[in-house]
């Protein structure tokens, strides 16, 4: 007998910004919509384990999706692509969760992401504070400005460099296959990626001046850092919520920068309270 | 005092099959500042065929990438659970009190086998006796 894994893999259509793009999500569970955005050059498979447990899927319809150029999601169809350098925009990446978010029928869902993920996520709030009844970031600041990043995307330098850095960004005592497969699936992207999609992260994202506009009588506001995370300290994200009031943020100790995939067992015991609340949203 | 016993470490080094991979065609001349000590590690087709504890005064200048701090800095790096920020080299040096230099293309290119190094180092530390 066949053993099935839970997750259902989809394929939608999604036009943005006048391009048309088929986009890759996986799927699981019933109940409160929640969409799941992963981290920059990675992909939906950094949820798998979140939306395979059992006691999530019984209350959440949890959606685990690629942004475009990354997982299984194509870059846009009728657009030449190959003769431009790929740069994620602020402005792409919060009409693209939107568009996704409408497109599936939700209303009012709830959203996480981690790193890129988690800067969208008081970006969204900001921006966009009817779309959404909870955001939770994982991994976010005011602004993260990063490495060299010339360095990222060179023709002398593979990219294995990303996977490598990201696997110095967990927490050294993360189980080493988890922390691994994590890597596994950043050395998966296309070269220019991370790099692209850190436009975003490190160059467009920028809260200064601007996250104590955010209403969390509008949009509830979660933020969890890893304590081992060096490209956005804790302390960062301490930052950020003191200046979003009524928002709620942890430490997540012993953990680096992928919390849901290098300890998803221990990533559980921080985000179910988390999750719990917003089933009372 | 001295961290590392060079002639373990570099058979340590040469018997780790993760660090074989990662330093596959490195030809390249390492310099470790550990406090007063310096260690100059010599790789050739990705194998360390030297490591020198006590480099003379020109050899200590030919190096392709360096990498110093005073020892408590090293003694971070290297504890069995490093706190926050010293489990690797980098954050070590962009958070804590190392520093590094030299070839940064060389750098990126090597980049796990210069954290495997440090994994190993952090193995095969000697400890105060």
């Amino acid at each position: 007998m066949a053993r099935f894994d839970d997750i259902t893999g989809r394929y939608i259509y999604l036009d943005v910004d006048g391009l048309e793009y088929r986009v890759y999500f996986e799927e699981n569970g019933s109940g409160v919509p929640l969409l799941l955005q992963h981290t920059a050059g990675s992909d939906c498979r950094l949820w798998r384990h979140l939306l395979v447990d059992p006691e999530v899927a019984g209350r959440f319809q949890m959606i685990a999706y690629d942004i475009p150029y990354h997982g299984k999601s194509l870059p846009p169809a009728g657009h030449k692509w190959w003769a431009e350098e790929y740069k994620l925009t602020q402005d792409f990446l919060m009409k693209f969760v939107v568009t996704l978010s409408r497109e599936l029928g939700f209303e009012r869902p709830a959203y996480m992401g981690c790193s890129i993920g988690g800067q969208l996520a008081p970006d969204l709030a900001l921006y966009y504070p009817d779309e959404f009844r909870a955001v939770v970031g994982i991994e976010s600041a005011h602004f993260t400005p990063g490495l060299n990043q010339r360095w990222l995307y060179h023709p002398r330098i593979n990219s294995e460099f990303n996977s490598n850095i990201a696997y110095d960004m967990m927490g050294p005592a993360s189980p080493e296959e988890r922390k691994r497969e994590t890597c596994w699936c950043y050395s998966q992207a296309a070269p220019q990626v991370v790099k692209g999609a850190l436009n975003y992260h490190c160059v467009e994202h920028n809260l200064v001046g601007k996250a104590d506009r955010i209403d969390t009588s509008k949009v509830a506001v979660y933020l969890l850092t890893g304590e081992y995370d060096f490209s956005c300290p804790p302390m960062l994200t301490e930052l950020l919520a003191n200046d979003i009031k009524g928002s709620r943020f942890t430490v997540i100790e012993g953990m680096g920068h992928f919390p849901m995939s290098e300890d998803p067992v221990r990533f559980k015991k921080y985000i179910m309270p988390v999750l719990e609340e917003i089933l009372e949203l | 005092m001295s961290l590392i016993d060079a002639e373990s470490y570099m058979h340590a080094l040469n018997e780790d099959p993760e660090f074989l991979i990662a330093a596959r065609f490195w030809n390249a001349k390492l310099k470790f500042g550990m406090g007063e000590t310096r260690y100059m590690v010599t790789l050739a087709d990705g194998t360390v065929t030297g490591i020198d504890p006590s480099p003379g005064l020109m050899e200590d200048w030919d190096f392709d990438f360096v990498v110093t701090g005073p020892l408590e800095e090293w003694e971070k790096l290297l504890e069995p659970v490093p706190r926050p920020f010293y489990q690797a080299l980098l954050p070590a040096v962009l958070l804590g009190g190392l520093d590094f230099g030299g070839d940064f293309e060389t750098f990126c290119a090597y980049y796990r086998a210069f954290s495997r190094m440090v994994e190993v180092m952090r193995s095969h530390r000697v400890t105060a006796s």
